[in-house]
């Protein structure tokens, strides 16, 4: 009798749960919706040319953590050395690396140590030395040597370099779009009744992509099927996700790989935590709580705009030690401001934005893990109501490609990103295979995840070996 | 239209549609079991038989299997008896709620008519081997009315991949087809107006020339074209492309758009007007000044700047709202692009606007309007860290002495950030009187300050950097290393 209770529990716990995750999905699709035509009607009108050669304009730090990347090192740099802001100066942080990262980066810019009095303003591991170039062309590259203390300990030894009052954390891996700055900024500079603290924009997969000079010459969907999975995962994650989340003020992540921030917040709240795993959401919330408690008002953007653009895991191993870190990442985020959830003080983020990444981003795989298993033992031990699973399988599975389907047509409508007839329809061939093998590869990892933060107590970054845009010098 | 790619999109729809016929087709069924949500479903399903309507379906379903096709399916899965709905009858009142809504969904009547309606056309329609699981679907989705509902959302899912695609499909069409289109308007209308304006056709012949000018995207790309001339085109051809404004009668239309309810053809219409046909412009930009929406008020703010080149910056005086920092930037880019007259920007600075006042000292600056000291000084006491902050540099970069003292009475009570210009500003305002200042400074424990401190002193005078130089013998404050880093100019 107790066990039937039990079940009947679990069952209707199960009901409820897809509805509402379901139920969500469509109300963030139609925010984001509402949001990126917004966006795109106001992205025409829109005059950058002002800022571009503007005194006005504050002076932005461009922070580059490196960390093995002799492969692409110099590409990188020249990449960012091109971009279009009037004033801006380029960090980059050489984390100790064990490859030549940072002898190719001294004889490619002419680098010299030079004498520089640090403040720590952040605690960090200690930088060994500054570089600076003896070529006035690269006057605003500065490299500093520290020891390896992982990303977020990097970008907190770069903000204590940074001259400009707000930063940009970037992957020195990624390609920046060149107008990705005046972009960025201009939130900050619209607002005035509620201070921008950060903002992010769009990442996309440069896969397949051609590039050249450290520039994105040519847009293609990758050839191979585990970044081509990911085109359409960030397009979901993106574009139907955070945009609305954004509009509802209830931003907690802006992508490590992108974003830009209010440096003297960001010092007040004491940079970085270099003990996580999820540094980029970590300090989000953490900004957001600051801002709460000191009862300011304050906003976290999003741009839909695709400003960076990253390589893709394209392995197996690969990518599931990547998605293995976000999940540690989010749980550790989650636990360590666990203060937040459904706490009023917080407004929609204590409400609703923590809630929410705790019910169906961390919680998410483990309950489909649950239910799958539980159906198994329910197909071996009883019968189970086939008519009734295959119903579901299929409408879970035709909700899926309706969503995916969805996230390349608001692509393709705000951008007109893959122009070619034969790149949607690739994309949409994969929207349909995606669910049955990517889908479960990414629960597998995220459980994975799961077991190695609460078991096996593991803190780590794992190994993330990248292919490089460039050719080997 | 490429046949082999517009085949591949048909494909896709095709395998949509025929991937949802297939999972009703062949959905296999098996009685009975309470698993899942599927038992709260099931539970749902058997008790729409409480109604009489449902009763009634269910005798319709009967007599439909009493035919000779149905008996195909007439084995031990179909044994779903009366008894057995009897007993599950008195289930829960949740269920009976579950399957109120499904009947108020579906339609009490209508459900019965669906489903013997449905049974009649497996009948008539269908080859014998399909219509087994056809029925076995069709009998299921009415005991389990959930099922149903999943299967119409599976429908509806379709359906909507399927608009998606079409969309996709005819988005791309059009839109390329909109540039092509676009292009070619777009060469043949400047062909025309550059041998207007430079007098190689008269104006009979070239709106001859000038073809469906009465299509409202046609009017869109002659505007354009109008808008790059006047960027590219100087002298008096600036007149003559307004008239060719007029002459068109686009100054309706923008007139019209600057009527619209939606901003982005209200920025629009103001845009072309204030480019093309000032005048009218003048009438109405004045108007949405104060506008609601942030980025009309914007770019009818810019906009006045360019009507207005002999007081540019009047709208201040009426202005209730925002000045937001991204136009100030864009107007000060007018501004200088127009090289219109600077005017005396102390008489904003009573503004009660935070936003203009801070404009202001902006300007005041980079115009280095000595005269304006006074409303300079006034600011340091104002409230906000960034007035306080502007006014600091504003002192130090117009070198205003008299305001060292004030300044340096502040020091206490400011933030780190003004205090550090403070410090800046004494290297370029200070004298003797400062070194005490600067060395107690320097004596401190904030580096940042401390660096300052040290490059204020070092290149205010020699007497300063001798005084610095002295400090080295403090080996505690470690002031060779400052001097090392100051002193290297890419610091």
């Amino acid at each position: 009798m107790q066990g039937n209770i039990l079940t009947a529990i679990f069952e209707t716990f199960i009901l409820f749960y897809a509805i509402s995750i379901f139920s969500i999905y469509i109300w963030l699709a139609i925010v984001s919706a509402k949001e990126l035509r917004r966006n795109f009607f106001t992205a025409k009108i829109t005059r950058y040319d002002a800022i571009i050669s503007s005194p006005l304009a504050p002076m932005i730090t461009v922070i580059a953590p490196a960390y093995n990347e002799s492969l692409t090192i110099v590409e990188n740099i020249k990449a960012l050395l091109g971009l279009y802001y009037p004033s801006f100066e380029i960090v980059v942080v050489n984390d100790g690396s064990k490859d030549s990262t940072l002898e190719k980066a001294i004889e490619a810019f002419d680098l010299e140590k030079i004498p520089y009095v640090i403040d720590y303003k952040i605690p960090c591991q200690e930088i060994l030395d500054v570089y600076k170039s003896r070529r006035k062309a690269f006057n605003n590259l500065t490299v500093i040597n520290k020891i390896n203390g992982g990303k977020a300990d990097a970008l907190n030894s770069g903000i204590n370099i940074a001259k400009g009052d707000y930063f940009i954390a970037i992957d020195v891996d990624s390609i920046i779009n060149p107008y990705a700055l005046q972009k960025l900024i201009k939130p900050f500079f619209e607002e005035t009744d509620r201070k921008v603290i950060a903002t992010g924009g769009v990442i996309g997969i440069a896969n397949s992509c051609k590039i050249e000079d450290g520039q994105l010459v040519e847009i293609d969907v990758p050839d191979k099927f585990l970044p081509r999975c990911q085109v359409i995962e960030y397009n979901r994650a993106f574009l139907m996700g955070r945009l609305a989340w954004s509009r509802l003020d209830g931003l907690l992540l802006i992508s490590g790989a992108l974003g830009l921030f209010d440096k003297e917040v960001v010092i007040a709240c004491g940079g970085y935590y270099t003990k996580t795993v999820g540094e980029d959401m970590e300090l989000v919330v953490r900004m957001r709580k600051y801002m709460t408690k000191k009862k300011i008002k304050y906003k976290v953007v999003y741009i839909p705009d695709p400003l960076c653009w990253t390589e893709a895991p394209s392995s197996v191993k690969i990518l599931g030690s990547q998605r293995n870190r976000w999940t540690r990442g989010t749980i550790d985020t989650l636990f360590l401001h666990w203060s937040v959830f459904f706490n009023r003080k917080y407004g929609f983020m204590g409400m609703v934005s923590h809630p929410f990444w705790v019910f169906y981003e961390w919680l998410a795989p483990i309950i489909e893990v649950l239910g799958i298993l539980y159906f198994i033992i329910i197909a071996i031990i009883g019968e189970p109501n086939w008519p009734f699973f295959y119903v579901m399988v299929f409408f879970v599975y035709f909700f899926s490609i309706t969503f995916s389907t969805y996230a390349i047509l608001y692509d393709h409508l705000a951008y007109h990103r893959y122009k070619k007839k034969r790149m949607i329809l690739k994309l949409l061939l994969t929207a349909w295979i995606e669910p049955l093998i990517f889908h479960p590869l990414v629960v597998y990892w995220a459980v994975r995840g799961n077991i190695d933060y609460f078991i096996r107590k593991k803190k780590g970054w794992g190994k993330m070996t990248r292919v490089g845009f460039a050719k080997p010098n | 239209m490429n046949p082999i790619k517009f085949t591949s999109v048909k494909l896709i729809i095709l395998i949509g549609c025929m991937s949802c016929v297939i999972n009703l087709l062949f959905t296999p069924g098996s009685y009975g079991s309470t698993n899942i949500p599927g038992s709260i479903a099931g539970e749902a399903g058997q008790s729409i038989q409480t109604n009489d309507s449902a009763k009634q379906t269910r005798e319709l379903a009967v007599q439909a299997l009493k035919t000779d096709s149905v008996k195909i399916i007439r084995d031990k899965n179909i044994s779903t008896t009366a008894p057995e709905y009897q007993a599950k009858k008195n289930s829960s009142r949740l269920n009976k709620r579950n399957n109120y809504l499904f009947l108020l969904i579906i339609g009490n009547k209508n459900a019965g008519e669906i489903k013997s309606d449905l049974i009649l056309y497996g009948n008539k329609h269908l080859p014998l081997s399909f219509r087994r699981p056809y029925f076995r679907i069709v009998e299921k989705g009415f005991n389990y009315p959930v099922i149903l509902l999943f299967i119409i959302l599976i429908f509806f899912f379709s359906l909507n991949i399927l608009f998606v695609l079409l969309v996709l499909y005819y988005s791309n069409q059009n839109k390329n087809r909109k540039d092509r289109y676009t292009s070619i308007y777009q060469k043949m209308y400047e062909d025309v107006l550059r041998s207007y304006l430079f007098g190689d056709i008269d104006w009979e012949k070239a709106l001859t020339k000038l073809k469906k000018i009465k299509k409202p995207l046609n009017r869109k790309i002659l505007t354009t074209v109008l808008f790059n001339f006047q960027d590219n085109l100087r002298g008096e051809m600036d007149s003559q492309i307004v008239d060719i404004f007029v002459k068109l009668d686009l100054y309706k239309d923008a007139l019209k758009s600057t009527r619209s309810s939606h901003y982005y053809n209200k920025i629009n219409g103001i845009r072309e007007l204030t480019n093309l046909y000032p005048e009218a412009a003048e009438k109405i930009v004045s108007q949405y000044i104060n506008d609601p929406n942030d980025l009309v008020r914007a770019e009818a703010q810019t906009s006045y700047i360019r009507l207005h080149p002999d007081r540019p910056f009047d709208f201040f005086k009426s202005l209730t709202s925002p000045f937001t920092r991204w136009t100030q930037v864009s107007a000060f880019y007018l501004f200088r692009l127009h090289q219109l007259p600077v005017p005396s920007f102390a008489q904003y600075m009573d503004s009660g606007n935070r936003n203009v006042r801070n404009f202001c000292l902006r300007m005041i600056t980079y115009y280095q309007q000595l005269e304006s000291a006074k409303e300079i000084y006034k600011m340091l006491d104002n409230q906000m860290e960034l007035t306080r902050f502007l006014s600091i540099h504003a002192i130090s970069e117009l070198r205003l002495i008299q305001g060292k003292e004030l300044i340096k009475k502040r020091y206490p009570a400011e933030t780190q950030k003004n205090r550090i210009e403070i410090i800046i500003a004494l290297k370029n305002i200070g004298n003797a009187e400062d070194f005490d200042f600067l060395e107690s400074i320097i004596r401190s424990d904030s580096i940042s300050l401390k660096t300052e401190a040290c490059r204020s002193m070092y290149y205010m005078s020699n007497e300063s950097r001798e005084r610095l130089i002295l400090l080295k013998q403090e080996t505690h404050l470690k002031i060779e290393q400052f001097i090392d880093h100051i002193t290297d100019s890419r610091n």
